[in-house]
């Protein structure tokens, strides 16, 4: 994405930005006040007004990391890359929790390659692999495939967990700004990967979903150049 | 709806889409102030509770899903003409102030506000009508 479009995206979401952290801000603001007024002669009530405090300051910080990780993906130089690489390496970067088990798959290689900014595909198939992490509680299995379809024209990735699932009321707004339903969710994760696949003129969407587990499909176009 | 306290204290309504800034809130006005504070996630609810409801004031969000706050303000205007209303926002602009005063806004304020201010804003807006 040109750096043009990326201030004009970035300009749009400002005000929605503002709003989104200003009311985490007001809450911490009331529960400061609240502690000072009550002190500590309710325990539990001291006590959740602590949580209270670390989640709304978890979500300001996650709304802000996002954001700044948006604006750190580097300036876009798109090259051929390949999608082994690309998955191995976020894999390697994250923390995977011991009793998840990874399975990672890749079928055609000689045809897993697009043409874009390492960075972005990057920082796409890491939220995705992220979120998937975090609707398993212990035990689950997290699996990312990669395969080409029409004709070897079409690089797919699927990323599936068995999970928790998305609940059923928020299904129709997860591609939304500030649409989560997780506690220190910041609903820009989503929004921002498909606005960078769509860039590359590809798609990002949720394949399926329910108790068992869910699957989000990002299809990119081959390159052309096919790198061996 | 959600109702903290019930007696002949002045009635205030809180409408927000946030749980957490509602609870805060009406926690906030009914610490130590003499206030009887009930809060709904949701304008439309809202605009139910108020119709069966003699609230002296309402404060309410700007930015709420299926209607906003300025429209809110002016169903609760014909609804209840003497009800005190404060608009919070995340964003004060002149054009927002503007509207919302013709629509018969009390204040607007900014949803950064500090506790003890919007208690002294509160506490100044009913003293003047009493």
């Amino acid at each position: 994405m040109a750096t043009r479009d990326k201030l004009a995206v970035l300009g749009k979401l400002a005000g929605q930005i503002a709003h989104e952290l200003r009311t985490p801000i007001s809450v911490i603001s009331n529960h400061v006040f609240l502690l000072r007024n009550e002190g500590m002669k309710d325990k539990k009530l001291f006590e959740n007004r602590l949580q209270m405090l670390e989640n709304k300051i978890k979500l300001t910080s996650n709304i802000l990391e996002s954001i700044l990780s948006y604006s750190r993906v580097k300036a876009e130089i798109s090259t051929t890359i390949s999608i082994k690489e690309c998955v191995e390496e976020v894999i390697k970067d994250m923390a995977i929790p011991e009793d998840i088990t990874t399975k990672v798959s890749f079928k055609d290689e000689e045809f897993l390659f697009v043409f874009m900014d390492f960075h972005q595909l990057y920082s796409v198939l890491r939220n995705l692999i992220l979120n998937a992490i975090e609707a398993m509680n212990i035990n689950g299995t997290l699996t990312v495939e990669s395969f080409c379809t029409s004709n070897n024209s079409i690089v797919n990735i699927r990323v599936s967990d068995t999970g928790i699932g998305i609940p059923e009321n928020v299904r129709d707004t997860i591609f939304h700004l500030f649409s989560s339903s997780k506690i220190t969710g910041t609903g820009l994760g989503l929004p921002i990967a498909k606005s960078i696949v769509e860039t590359n003129d590809g798609k990002l969407y949720l394949e399926k979903t329910s108790g068992k587990g869910t699957c989000f499909v990002v299809e990119l176009k081959t390159a052309k150049k096919i790198k061996k | 709806m959600k109702q903290k306290e019930s007696n002949n204290k002045p009635r205030i309504l809180l409408v927000d889409d946030d749980k957490d800034m509602c609870e805060s809130l009406s926690d906030v006005l009914t610490l130590g102030s003499n206030y009887d504070v009930s809060y709904s996630i949701n304008p439309l609810e809202a605009l139910e509770i108020i119709k069966k409801t003699d609230f002296v004031m309402a404060i309410i969000d700007f930015k709420m899903p299926n209607m906003n706050g300025l429209e809110l303000l002016k169903h609760i205007k014909k609804l209840k003409p003497r009800m005190i209303v404060f608009l919070l926002t995340a964003f004060i602009s002149n054009e927002l102030v503007e509207q919302a005063k013709k629509e018969g806004a009390a204040r607007v304020l900014s949803k950064f506000i500090w506790p003890a201010e919007i208690l002294k804003y509160i506490s100044a807006t009913l003293a003047g009508i009493e």
